[in-house]
């Protein structure tokens, strides 16, 4: 009797301790290291549980009877796009997860929303194609454009690759985070192919499968031709500075060590209000510039709007199932013109009269005249910082340094959707809110362009 | 509307549902006080030359849509904003609003003139710039500018036939920049000595007119950070010293760097009326008072590498006086006529052999009439004026080029301000043009009471 009383005592301490560690996980502060949770909450051994499915796809969530690979119980859209009035969803045992997709009226994150897109968030004017990135996990099809705009594939420059708006994705080939421009399978030809995510040729001929969504997040990836399976990219992934190691290929997991697993992408996450810009003091930081190495000088100076300089992006060949798309310099800009190659501008490729024929990126902003007066961060108009910015132990800067931080795409865009078309953290063409030169009645002096631009808002003295 | 007022238009697109608010806001820019370009960037920029997949920066008089961006991130070059071939000024999608220097305006002109009187050939009415007729004085056969100083023999290049330079004289007389009026000339944009693949020996050196890296600054680039930094009214703007300053063109009248004037702010670039006209700066020093003797009355040479030391990366050309008359003179040069002897005297009976520019008005006999600001036959102030004045002092205020001249182009031939054989002496009321200062001479001998001989001028 007394075992029993010990037991039942053990048993209740037990209990208190289990709760005590239940009331621990879901207070975990802010700042914890990545993923942090019940496994309970994104995995289901069997999909089956009391009996029914409890797998969901999709914005809708809809049950699928079918179980999701890596026996996960929700895919990527059912889990970052779960249709709340929340910019930060909360699953039951505490992970919380970003949403990419909502209509949290406090505001979105750091990449925008898509939302916008479709209209399931009112932006500034009517929902539109123009607003973001049409990943067709989310949203329609781009109803505008054939392929991304500064394409360095695009007709008439001869392509070896091609784009289809139809299968642009968030994750793998024809998307962003992942695995990019790599092959999961080959097979024959069926009878019958599934033309979402295949290519498909005449029967007998190998048909090539890459790797999109949930497959995209692990890959073939190392030096060399000496590549091996990388994967786990959410469970190894952590808060805060990714990737200052220069060569990617010596992680275990090197999408867990990139920002925002965008292979070899080097940036720092905001560990105080995760995945958000809030303010000068509270913000992602995002990497830019060139190495000062051969290397970094032939980035810099590359025209991308060509299909020249192939190993500026692709790694390992071309569709292979080791190879990848790279991030030139690492760099938040090198990322971007991996398909909007044609607007790289970083000074280089000016022509005689050595004006910018573009507007620049990765491009030091000038320590003087009328860009000497950025000194204070504006979210509306962040800036990249240089390689020496990004150091263990680091976090926001509500500083901005002309001759040493850049302009760069982020600059002006955000990454997946936002209230204004162009995908522009402003509205370049309105009105009444848009950016306006010379006579100080801009709503926006001080923001967007005039960040930067600080004369030209207010009238001549 | 224009096509490219309607593509502006259309490509705003949410502009469109704002036209009443646009309409109001044209007001606002365009009002008296106005200070320089006032409006959305969007209006004249665009970042990467791609709007919904689409080019949309547009060229020249047909306002062509070009894949290639234009320089400075600009939605038009310099002839599709200014040369529209609609209104005298176009207000751009938001508010913007620009003179045009070719307009079919029934209303009338800008102060310059209007360069389509030249369109099908009528060379004789203004400037062929070859931004907007291709270059080709050939109808007229003029081969380099009336009253050039050293005629053909001018330069190295400025009328170089054939090779790199063109197949006409002015085949490259620009708006703006080398062999042009605006901005900053006689100025080396880029160039490198070409030499052979043994690395020594020079194939072209930056002397030779062939060379084909060799890029003289014009057009945009020899305007560059001026339209920015510009204001309206007075401009007082130190002498060009060299090379290319686009605060310094910013601060020069109508971007002619080192040239003084003072802008109409009421009717913004126009000549109205006796009140409501621009003010040109004017003197009587002699040429090369505040620049430099022989060549570099004009010349402000370089030390850099170029060309010459006339032409390099820090050469440039200044304004003699800083006036309107010595702006003209740098092409102009003979018929630079004060009565000094700078340029060419009188001769041994002192009557002027050429008409006098930068000359004062005599205060006495016929001239001592004209005391109204007529904007037949403006004049030249001695000081930079603040605003404009219905006031002609003679003894005090200048007749110079552009009393007679407009300086773009005019319906009449020799680009003047009237028709010289339809001015009468001896029996016409008429005040205007020439019979604005010579205020007797349209009278008739028996109604006269002032002796045109009686001026005081020797004449």
């Amino acid at each position: 009797m007394i075992t029993a009383k010990l037991s039942k005592t053990r048993l209740t301490l037990l209990g208190l301790g289990g709760a005590a560690a239940l009331l621990l996980a879901a207070a975990w502060p802010a700042a914890a290291a990545g993923l942090v949770g019940q496994c309970s909450d994104c995995h289901t051994m069997h999909n089956s549980e009391q009996g029914a499915a409890v797998a969901r796809v999709g914005t809708a969530g809809t049950i699928t009877a079918t179980p999701i690979q890596n026996l996960l119980r929700m895919d990527c859209i059912a889990c970052h796009a779960q249709g709340t009035g929340q910019r930060i969803a909360t699953l039951p045992g505490g992970s919380t997860v970003p949403q990419v997709y909502h209509d949290d009226p406090e505001g979105d994150l750091a990449a925008g929303n898509y939302a916008y897109i479709s209209g399931s968030k009112q932006g500034h004017g009517e929902p539109s194609s123009r607003k973001g990135h049409n990943v067709v996990d989310l949203v329609e099809q781009d109803d505008i454009l054939t392929y991304p705009p500064g394409f360095r594939h695009a007709p008439p420059t001869s392509g070896m690759g091609d784009f289809d708006v139809s299968r642009f994705t968030c994750a793998g080939t024809m998307g962003c985070h992942g695995y990019r421009g790599q092959v999961l399978a080959t097979s024959e030809v069926a009878p019958e192919c599934n033309p979402e995510f295949e290519v498909c040729g005449e029967e007998g001929e190998a048909e090539l499968v890459y790797r999109t969504g949930l497959s995209a997040l692990s890959g073939y990836d190392g030096a060399g031709t000496s590549t091996t399976l990388k994967r786990g990219a959410h469970h190894n992934n952590y808060d805060g500075l990714k990737n200052v190691n220069q060569n990617p290929n010596f992680y275990d997991s090197p999408l867990a060590h990139s920002y925002r697993f965008i292979r070899s992408l080097r940036g720092y996450g905001n560990e105080t209000n995760r995945w958000q810009n809030l303010n000068a003091n509270s913000h992602n930081e995002y990497s830019g510039g060139y190495a000062a190495t051969p290397l970094g000088d032939a980035i810099k100076g590359t025209e991308f709007g060509s299909t020249t300089s192939c190993s500026r992006c692709h790694v390992g060949g071309m569709n292979a199932t080791d190879s990848r798309l790279t991030t030139p310099g690492q760099t938040m800009t090198g990322f971007c013109i991996t398909c909007h190659g044609s607007f790289h501008s970083a000074g280089v490729t000016n022509g005689a009269s050595g004006a910018f024929l573009r507007h620049p990126s990765d491009y030091v902003i000038k320590n003087a005249g009328e860009y000497a007066a950025y000194t204070v961060y504006s979210t509306t108009a962040p800036v990249a910082r240089p390689l020496d910015f990004f150091v263990d132990g680091m976090g926001s800067s509500g500083e901005v340094r002309p001759g040493q931080d850049l302009v760069m795409c982020l600059s002006c865009h955000m990454a997946h959707a936002s209230p204004y078309e162009g995908m522009l953290r402003f509205d370049y063409a309105a009105l009444t809110s848009g950016m306006r030169a010379g006579d100080g009645n801009s709503i926006k002096a001080g923001e967007g362009c005039l960040a930067c631009h600080t004369a030209k808002g207010g009238p001549m003295p | 509307m224009n096509k490219r007022m309607m593509k502006n238009a259309i490509l705003a697109g949410a502009a469109m549902l704002a036209l009443p608010v646009a309409g109001a806001l044209l007001a606002l820019p365009g009002s008296a006080g106005a200070s320089g370009i006032v409006g959305q960037c969007a209006d004249c920029h665009t970042m990467h030359n791609s709007e919904q997949g689409q080019s949309v920066a547009v060229l020249g008089l047909a306002g062509t849509d070009t894949v290639t961006p234009i320089q400075n991130l600009l939605r038009m070059d310099c002839i599709a904003c200014h040369a529209q071939d609609d209104t005298k000024t176009v207000a751009l999608t938001s508010g913007s609003i620009v003179p045009q220097v070719y307009h079919s305006d029934p209303t009338g002109d800008l102060a310059a003139g209007n360069f389509k009187y030249i369109e099908g050939g009528n060379n004789r009415k203004g400037h062929n710039v070859a931004d907007l007729f291709g270059g080709g004085s050939e109808d007229n056969g003029l081969t380099f500018p009336p009253g050039d100083l050293r005629g053909a023999a001018h330069g190295s290049d400025f009328f170089t036939t054939g090779g790199a330079e063109g197949a006409s004289p002015f085949d490259l007389f620009t708006c703006a920049g080398a062999r042009g009026c605006h901005g900053t000339r006689a100025n080396l944009l880029a160039g490198d000595t070409v030499y052979d693949v043994d690395g020594t020996t020079v194939l072209f050196g930056m002397a030779d007119a062939l060379n084909p890296t060799i890029v003289k600054r014009t057009g945009i680039a020899a305007i560059s950070g001026a339209h920015h930094n510009s204001q309206d009214g007075a401009k007082d703007p130190a002498q060009a010293t060299g090379g290319h300053d686009g605060f310094n063109v910013a601060a020069s009248y109508r971007f002619i760097d080192g040239l003084k004037g003072t802008g109409n702010t009421a009717a913004r670039w126009q000549n109205v009326d006796s009140t409501s006209h621009n003010e040109y700066f004017g003197s009587t020093n002699t040429l090369g008072t505040d620049t430099g003797t022989g060549c570099n009355r004009c010349h402000v040479p370089g030390t850099q590498d170029g060309v010459s030391s006339r032409m390099t990366f820090d050469s440039t050309l200044a304004i003699p006086n800083q006036t309107m008359s010595g702006f003209c003179t740098t092409c102009h040069g003979n018929f630079h006529s004060s009565g000094g002897g700078d340029i060419a005297s009188n001769g041994a009976s002192g009557a002027f052999l050429r008409h006098p520019s930068d000359y004062v008005i005599p205060n006495a006999g016929e001239y001592a009439d004209y005391t109204v600001f007529n904007i037949t036959a403006p004049v030249a102030r001695p000081t930079l004026a603040d605003a404009a004045s219905a006031v002609v002092t003679p003894g005090t205020d200048m007749v110079m080029c552009l009393s007679c001249h407009q300086a773009h182009a005019t319906p009449h031939d020799g680009m003047l301000r009237f028709d010289y054989q339809a001015i009468v002496a001896g029996n016409t009321a008429d005040k205007n043009g020439c019979l604005a200062c010579h205020t007797t001479k349209g009278v008739a001998v028996a109604d006269r009471t002032t002796n045109p001989g009686n001026s005081g001028g020797g004449f």
